[in-house]
Formats: C-alpha cells, structure tokens, sequence
C-alpha cells in the first residue's frame, strides 16, 4: 500500500468534531483502520477528546474546542494514525443472536424471497449461513449496521417507511442487516424478531453490541421465542 | 420541592446532555439552549451540569412546597408569581428566592421558544447512562423518561455553599407582599432579545456538490411546525445537488444542517441521532446553538459563512462571559 493511501483524510463536523476516513481504499479495510483508531483513542489522552462514533467507514471523534482546537487536534490525530501499525482487524467477540422467522414476525419474508427469486427457506438458509460484522452502532439507542449480507439478498429500502417497526425486528435494506432495538419507523425489510433485548439503559454497557462484533444467527422456533420473551416488548 | 400544577406544552429535565454515550446510538441530549441552562445554574449558585426544566413555548404552573431559591432564563414565558392572592410578574434571568406557599404560573413564549427554571441544588432525579437529561424517544432519563405533567413531585439536590450564601442574603428581604425576594441586577449576556436573522455556518463535507452552492447564505428559510428537541425543519426554495448522493451512515452531530433528496433542510438540534445519512451542507457554530434553540415554528432564517477560527474563538468568548458572571456572583454573595 502506498504512503499515500495510508494518509487519512481529516473532515471537520463543525466545530467541535472531526471525521477521519480513508476514501481511496476499499471499505472493509478503511473500517478496519477506524477500528484501530478507535482501539488506540482508548488510551491516547488526546487533548479536549470526549467521544468516538463509529460510521459505516469512518470514526467521528467528539472533542471540546475550549480544551484544544482543530488544528491542534488534527495534528494529534494525524500522529495517532501514523503510529498504528497496518494489520488485519480480528473480531474479539462473536454473539449469537436467536432469531425467530413466525409470520407474524417476519412481515417482509415472503414479499424479499419473492423479489430475489428464491423460496423462503432457502431466504433464511442463505441469511443463517452468514458471519455478520457489526460495522456501527446508531440510528437509534443500540441499533447495530451489520455488514457481510449475502448477495443474493439484497433489496432495497420500503418505498414509505412504516411508522412502527417493532422492537427486536431483525432487517436487511441493500447491503446491510440491522436489529431495532426500541419499537420505532423504518424503511428496512423485516426477516424475522429476536427476543434479545438490544439496548438497556439501567444496563453496562447499555448496548448488547458494538461496532467489531462478529454476529451470527440461529434460528429459535414461535414457542422458544414466547419462553424467552414473553409478551410484547 | 415544587409540584407540577399544569404540565407546559412540552416541559422536561435537562442537564448537559450524555455525549459519551453517543458511541451507543443515544443521542447527546442535554439543554438545546446551552448558555441559558448554565446561566440559570449560575444564578441558583449551582454547577453548570445540575438538571433544570426546560419550558417548550407555554410554561408550567408549579406549586412551591418549600421556601426555594430558583432562577429562569431564556424565551420570555411571562412567568408571574401567586401569593395570597395576588400575582407579580416573576423576574427573570436573577436569583429568586420563593416563599413556601406561591404559585409559579407559566403563560405563553412572547419571545424565543425555550426557557430554564433552575432550583438550588438541582433537581434530583437518577442519573442515566452519566446525565439527568430526558431522552424522549427513549424513554429514559430525566423525569422518568417524559415531560412533566400535573401531580408530578420535583425535590432539589442538596444546595452548595454558594446556593447556601445566595439564599442567606435574599432571606433577609424575603416579604409576606409578594411571597418572593429578587435583586435590583441581572444578567444579559445570554439573551435572544428576537429571534436571529442569521446563524453562522461553517460549510458542509457536502456543500461543495450543491448546484450553485453559494446561494445558500441567500436563502431565507421559514421554521416549519414540524420541529422538535430532534431538529428543524425548514421550508424554503429547493437546494439541489449536481448529481445524487447515495451516503453511507457517518457520525452527525447538533447543529447539522442536512439536506434529504426534497431539498428541504434539517437543522439538527440536541436531540438527533448521532449518526445519520443524509448529505450534510452545513454546521451552526456551537456558539449560535443556544440562539438557534430559541427559534420558533414561523421564523425566518439565514445563514452567514464563517470559518473554522472564528468559530471557536466565538465559543471560548461564549465561555469567557459565563465565568465572568460566574465570578461577579461569587462576589456579590460573599459581601456582608
């Protein structure tokens, strides 16, 4: 890799925040890059630093303009890349997330095997199959961006969102999957619902995942759902 | 202790908000106006981060259980003081000492849209994920997750000895007349006399694929009624990008001026996601967030192009005030 390319591009948010990224590589290893960032920030003590959020391939770093100021910061940053070495990131936790595919949960099965030409069995098959990675966390308190959707399965976003997706539905839109933690609108094709409670508040840490997870699915049936889950979230 | 009368439109506990926890999904949160929530604090003697009531266009009216020193600031809500009997206007953005027994009575904004009534001590209320802020959507924090409503009970933290020392000197010239002791000063530093005309703006990482993007600080854009703690919605002439930008989701922060494919800005406010996918054309200076708290559905807004030094310099000048009340307090409270 070129020196070139190892160079971030440094985008202010305003003026208390900056987004790093790495535009000319592929996707995967510039996520990869935030995570190394992200890991190092940890202990860093860079001037004014409040907070990471991790993009979808990018890393938004929250800081206090009466603590240090943007060029003071770039520079830190600008150091902190330089000095991590170029590695290949490793997923540290892998989370099995139960999924339950009853029609009453997944609304959307049978329109997206449909539209991708494939039966629904062989829908849930081609989705259980998958390591995901858990690129993000946002949209909403807890809401997991999970790259690594199979091909065949990508469709796009509903035409109008509904106004209440329920809470633990698990989706896909394009390439990506995701789980909504909290009953709330959204345009994603609903599979199926975990009983897994995604974000609690009383909880630490309050989100179940986090940007680097690897996530996989199984399959659980209506009545282990019902036992785990009772009642509706 | 105060006791919630009537609920206002839209009333809730904030504090500075729980930026850490952005990295979960949750939004910053926290007072929209900053520099009126802190002043208020100031005033009680409190530290800047104790929770205070965010009024939203019309004001509760609060039973006073026990004598309370308290202060508000922000929109002009016409706050009035009932005693025995009668009402007074209840001055603003100043320390007031309330006798046990008085009503607050809140009315409709006459100016700006968000006030703070700070109580000494703070309002006491558990802390969530490290903040007293309320996270609507969420329904967690604050006052339990939501806006205040009748029968709602609110006691205070303990008062510091600042809060201590306000209080001793109001005391002495608290009278059965009104049922409240005020001072002759107060502070202006934080005011929106009227709503801006024009916010400052750094550009946008998207600003520069708009199709004649300079228009934008001619723009006047009105404040549509769907609005909220999330952001503004703003209505004018359609702004349009060169080609389309299909984004992937990157970090978003207050103050974000968005523009969704209607062409039709978003102003993002405490409240919003800290992540999101629409293009972003612009962002308000920190240092104009508390003046874009206080605009209000039917106003006009414009933009003016700033940079990045300015920027900031504004907020550390911004910081600078404060501690200068700050210090003209101390002083006030500790003279014989």
């Amino acid at each position: 890799m070129s020196d070139a390319e190892c160079e971030p591009e440094l985008t202010p948010l305003g003026d208390a925040a900056v987004e790093i990224s790495w535009p000319g590589i592929d996707s995967q290893l510039a996520w990869e890059r935030c995570r190394a960032v992200s890991q190092r920030l940890g202990t860093a003590n860079l001037h004014g630093f409040i907070v990471d959020v991790s993009g979808f391939e990018s890393l938004t770093i929250h800081y206090d303009p009466l603590e240090t100021n943007w060029d003071h910061i770039c520079f830190e940053l600008r150091a902190l890349a330089s000095s991590i070495e170029v590695s290949r990131f490793h997923a540290t936790r892998k989370i099995d997330v139960p999924v339950c595919f009853d029609p009453e949960f997944g609304i959307d099965l049978a329109d997206v095997a449909r539209s991708c030409g494939i039966g629904e069995a062989q829908a849930i098959e081609l989705f259980l199959e998958t390591n995901y990675h858990v690129r993000m966390i946002g949209f909403a308190p807890g809401f997991p961006y999970l790259s690594g959707l199979p091909e065949q399965l990508f469709v796009p976003r509903l035409a109008s969102p509904r106004d209440a997706v329920p809470a633990g539905s698990v989706s896909i839109a394009n390439r990506q999957a995701g789980i909504y933690p909290h009953v709330s609108p959204g345009g994603w094709r609903i599979l199926g619902r975990t009983p897994l409670k995604l974000f609690d508040p009383f909880r630490n840490p309050p989100a179940l995942l986090q940007p680097g997870d690897c996530v996989k699915f199984f399959r659980i049936s209506r009545r282990d759902f019902d036992q785990m889950f009772p009642g509706e979230a | 202790m105060i006791r919630v009368v009537r609920g206002g439109a839209s009333s809730t506990l904030q504090d500075l908000g729980r930026p850490p926890a952005q990295r979960w999904g949750v939004p910053r949160g926290g007072a929209a106006d900053r520099p009126a929530h802190q002043l208020a604090n100031l005033l009680v003697g409190n530290d800047i981060d104790c929770a205070t009531i965010e009024m939203t266009m019309i004001g509760d009216t609060f039973e006073v259980l026990t004598q309370t020193l308290v202060a508000w600031t922000g929109a002009d809500l016409g706050l009035r003081v009932e005693y025995l009997g009668k009402n007074s206007p209840m001055p603003s953005r100043r320390p007031v000492l309330l006798q046990a027994g008085c009503r607050i009575l809140g009315s409709s904004a006459a100016r700006g849209c968000r006030a703070y009534l700070a109580v000494s001590g703070g309002f006491d209320v558990p802390l969530i994920l490290g903040s007293r802020s309320t996270e609507l959507r969420g329904q967690f924090g604050g006052w339990q997750g939501r806006k205040l409503r009748t029968g709602d009970h609110l006691s205070a933290g303990k008062p510091g000895s600042l809060s201590q020392a306000i209080l001793q000197k109001l005391s002495v010239e608290l009278t059965s007349e009104t049922g409240f002791a005020s001072v002759h000063w107060f502070h202006t530093e934080c005011d929106s006399e009227a709503a801006p005309q024009r916010l400052r703006l750094l550009p946008g990482k998207h600003f520069p694929s708009l199709v004649d993007a300079d228009q934008l600080y001619q723009m006047e854009y009105v404040i549509s009624p769907r609005s909220d703690r999330m952001g503004y919605r703003l209505s004018g002439s359609a702004l349009k990008f060169s080609a389309p930008l299909e984004l992937l989701s990157t970090g978003l922060v207050p103050g974000t001026l968005q523009l969704p494919m209607d062409g039709q800005p978003i102003l993002i406010l405490a409240d919003g996601a800290p992540t999101g996918g629409y293009p972003q054309i612009g962002y308000v200076i920190s240092a104009d967030m508390g003046l874009a708290a206080q605009l209000r559905p039917g106003d006009v807004l414009g933009f003016v192009r700033v940079d990045m030094k300015t920027a900031q310099l504004a907020l550390r000048n911004q910081a600078a005030h404060l501690n200068a009340i700050e210090n003209s307090i101390r002083l006030w409270a500790r003279k014989g």
